[in-house]
């Protein structure tokens, strides 16, 4: 037994010593994540937050003007106020964790939700006893719902402002409250304690910093492609026909720049920019690091730059108009050819759980 | 043979098992991963078994934690190590994406347990019964552990025998490196030689160890061997209770004054004496009494259990790729594979094609899993089937893309992308539906 032993101990010595010097030269596969997440932290989601605090700031005043001063000059100050806030959102969508994770989830899908229920919305505005802290519904509250109130579904300005009673106002300003204090809340948890805990778990596990920020990364993306293409241009299964109600930002009609600006934002994680495109430490740097990631960079820039032309070819003016467009099929379509690039191969590359809690492995 | 290492066997399974429920509960697993799930993945032919709601779920974990404290003092063991197997293998058999090889382990020596007399001596059972009391057991009793284990390390290490382990030292070449901030040992994952070392030493051990638990001389050096590799794997992987499981199993090595030693100390521990009513000497017989059935029976199960995992070889294909044979057969932490799967239902009366969100019907881990196992990937194409059906389409044809990457290789289809997954069943045959995986 023992002799036998010795000589499959030999075979496979040989086989080792005969193939391990491989094309390899470079045998440092190391890559400093925490620098990762400080880069990224510093430069994008940090000021990404800031910038939405100071937008949702505006909003506040301006809402607090139209209150005091319900006329068509203030609607179209708090409806600037509004574009800018949920520009600003898109900005900051990806980054659902940590002071972000709010009680009900990730604050995008709380206070980022559509279709808002028109109807939930009118109830809560007439029901006395209404109380949005207590309230677990997402679609009468957040971005959305502050959009349908200030913009109307049909009405004229004249319309609108004539419908602006007591209830309307108290509803309006208790929603928009409600998003200054979550993200004042955000901005001021990640500039004291969090950013300190964010840089310092730099590990790959279920949990880690990585995971997290990589986590809601995907899922934000696969949100641009499902709720803000998918659904409304009826490509989803079991859907009969396209629904142009279902938009983002369908009362506005900005859905088109919002999308610009979400895909920006993917581009920014992925690549390593900060929003004002200054180079910074990304995924790809991260990547760059690992078997098997040159290849797969290559293969990502390449449907980056698609997408970013489909994204071009967009329709201009409301999307809710022109969901039936081939254009937004094929961005459809091409969001759906890099998914496996943002989601399998990356986590797979990198060794990033992708599931918190769910099990061990073996 | 002294009974004396069967039943310390007795008390760490119990022990461990115990625990391992207790994680299990406590992590909200039974939520998470058995009541809340839209679906299910069944094993082959295992489809009729289906969870209960959440309150049998938990009162299945009950028993199951009653039996391990049953199994552990020896309380009408022989009861307890049924319902034991029954539990677990129950909640096992649930959702197959949940598949660990250590479940599977723990499957086997749970029923392995329900034949053999470890209950005869150092037990509850023994103490309201002194007649019951067995010092000298069969050999069988403790080879047939010792052979189990024999068989998972051996074959462990077989499977990792393949280029890819060896030569390109993958995946822990994707592995480890992520593992740098692990305290003190850290920073030497950064370098593919670790990955190497690593590979080469994983598959030595697991094909050799064996041998080294086997022979006297090398016993205890071996045992340090076994110690340092699973808690290493431990800390370096998600794998929960599996490197305890492992730690406490391989004592059954041990000869027999190893563990005599072992129950004595734990003896004055619990009574500060060592003059135990349950010590006294056996007045029965060295043999027990057996089914006539049993040695028939123990011959086919282990032949089961060397055979059953070479029937991959009847597949055609890249074992990896295809997993076709895969699942019970020890390929532990073996490939770092992912994948990506859309699936597209189209209504077969007016071609109105569409594609699925999985995450409505399934939980991150579930969508993990199937994304890259062509089987799962079929049941939920037939979930999605019917689901469709009941949402008024007549006739849904299901189609998934699904790329997937293999050990740091570049994602490529899985299976063909044109194919209606509605109208194909899963049987042993080979599926031709699946993609050919050739290496460049």
């Amino acid at each position: 037994m023992k002799k036998r032993i010795n000589i499959l101990l030999v075979i496979l010595l040989f086989f080792a010593v005969s193939c391990t010097d491989d094309d390899d030269s470079n045998d440092q596969l190391g890559f400093d994540r925490a620098e990762m997440l400080q880069s990224l932290a510093e430069n994008l989601i940090i000021p990404n937050f800031e910038t939405l605090q100071t937008s949702v700031d505006g909003l506040q005043s301006a809402v607090n003007d139209f209150v005091a001063n319900t006329d068509e000059a203030h609607l179209s100050s708090v409806r600037q106020a509004w574009v800018n806030a949920v520009t600003d959102h898109q900005h900051c969508s990806a980054f659902g964790f940590g002071p972000a994770n709010l009680s009900l989830g990730p604050y995008a899908s709380v206070l980022g939700v559509f279709p808002v229920s028109e109807s939930k919305v009118e109830s809560a505005i007439t029901n006395p006893d209404f109380n949005l802290a207590s309230s677990f519904d997402r679609d009468l509250r957040g971005f959305y719902a502050v959009e349908y109130l200030i913009y109307g579904n049909g009405q004229t300005d004249a319309q609108l402002i004539a419908g602006f009673d007591r209830e309307r106002k108290d509803y309006l300003t208790l929603i928009t409250d409600e998003l200054k204090t979550n993200f004042d809340n955000i901005a001021n948890e990640w500039n004291t304690a969090y950013l300190q805990e964010f840089v310092a778990s730099e590990g790959t596990a279920a949990g880690s910093s990585v995971s997290l920020l990589y986590n809601e990364f995907v899922k934000d993306y696969e949100n641009l492609k499902n709720f803000k293409l998918e659904l409304p241009a009826g490509l989803s299964a079991g859907q009969t026909a396209s629904d142009g109600t279902l938009v983002e930002a369908f009362y506005s009609g900005i859905s088109r720049d919002l999308i610009v600006e979400h895909f920006e934002n993917s581009k920014n994680i992925y690549l390593g920019f900060s929003k004002g495109g200054q180079e910074i430490i990304g995924f790809e740097e991260y990547l760059a690091s690992v078997e098997g990631g040159p290849q797969l960079i290559t293969t990502t820039l390449e449907a980056i730059e698609q997408i970013d032309n489909a994204i071009a070819n967009l329709p201009q003016g409301r999307l809710s108009d022109q969901v039936d467009a081939a254009e937004v099929a094929t961005l459809r379509d091409l969001l759906q050819n890099n998914t496996a690039n943002f989601k399998s191969s990356m986590s797979s590359l990198l060794g990033i759980s992708i599931t918190f809690n769910s099990g061990d492995g073996d | 043979m002294s009974i004396a290492p069967l039943v310390v066997f007795r008390i760490a399974f119990g022990l461990v098992m115990l625990l391992s429920t207790a994680r299990y509960v406590r992590m909200g697993w039974v939520d998470t991963q058995l009541v809340n799930p839209v679906l299910h993945f069944s094993y082959y032919g295992f489809d009729w078994v289906q969870p209960l709601p959440r309150l049998g779920m938990y009162a299945v974990f009950c028993l199951m934690a009653l039996s391990c404290i049953g199994i552990l003092l020896g309380w009408y063991y022989r009861i307890a190590a049924i319902l034991f197997f029954l539990c677990f293998s129950y909640v096992e058999l649930i959702d197959i994406t949940y598949y660990l090889n250590h479940y599977y382990f723990v499957s086997i020596i749970s029923f392995l347990m329900i034949i053999v007399p470890a209950h005869r001596y150092f037990s509850l059972d023994v103490n309201r019964n002194p007649d019951l009391t067995l010092l000298e057991v069969p050999r069988w009793t403790i080879y047939i552990f010792k052979f189990q284990i024999a068989i998972v390390y051996f074959y462990a290490g077989l499977a990792k025998i393949n280029h890819d382990w060896l030569v390109k030292a993958l995946p822990l070449s994707i592995w480890l490196p992520a593992k740098t901030s692990v305290p003190l040992i850290g920073p030497i994952f950064q370098y593919k030689t670790t990955a190497y070392l690593f590979s080469w030493m994983g598959m030595l051990f697991d094909t050799f160890i064996i041998f080294g638990l086997m022979v006297r001389r090398t016993r205890w050096l071996a045992y340090v061997a076994v110690v340092i590799f699973h808690v290493l794997t431990g800390i370096l992987f998600q794998i929960g209770v599996f490197p305890i499981v492992m730690i406490f199993a391989v004592t059954i090595f041990f000869s027999s004054a190893f563990h005599q030693k072992l129950l004595d100390g734990i003896a004055r521990l619990l009574k500060g004496t060592n003059r135990l009513p349950w010590n006294n000497t056996s007045r029965h017989p060295l043999t027990i009494k057996t089914g006539k059935w049993l040695p028939g029976f123990l011959v086919l199960f282990f032949v089961f259990q060397l055979v059953f995992p070479w029937r991959y070889l009847l597949y055609p294909g890249n074992i990896f790729w295809t997993e076709e044979g895969y699942r019970f057969a020890w390929r532990v932490m073996l490939m770092e594979k992912a994948g990506t799967a859309t699936f597209y239902v189209k209504d077969g009366e007016n071609g109105r094609e569409g594609s699925v969100i999985n995450h409505q019907f399934l939980n991150p881990h579930q969508e993990k899993q199937m994304a890259m196992q062509p089987d799962l990937i079929l049941q939920f194409a037939h979930f999605l089937d019917e689901y469709y059906r009941t949402q008024g389409m007549t006739d849904p044809i299901v189609r998934a893309e699904v790329l997937v990457t293999l050990n740091a290789r570049p994602a490529r289809l899985l299976i063909d992308p044109t194919v209606d997954l509605s109208t194909i069943s899963d049987t042993w045959e080979p599926k031709d539906w699946i993609t050919s995986f050739d290496d460049r």
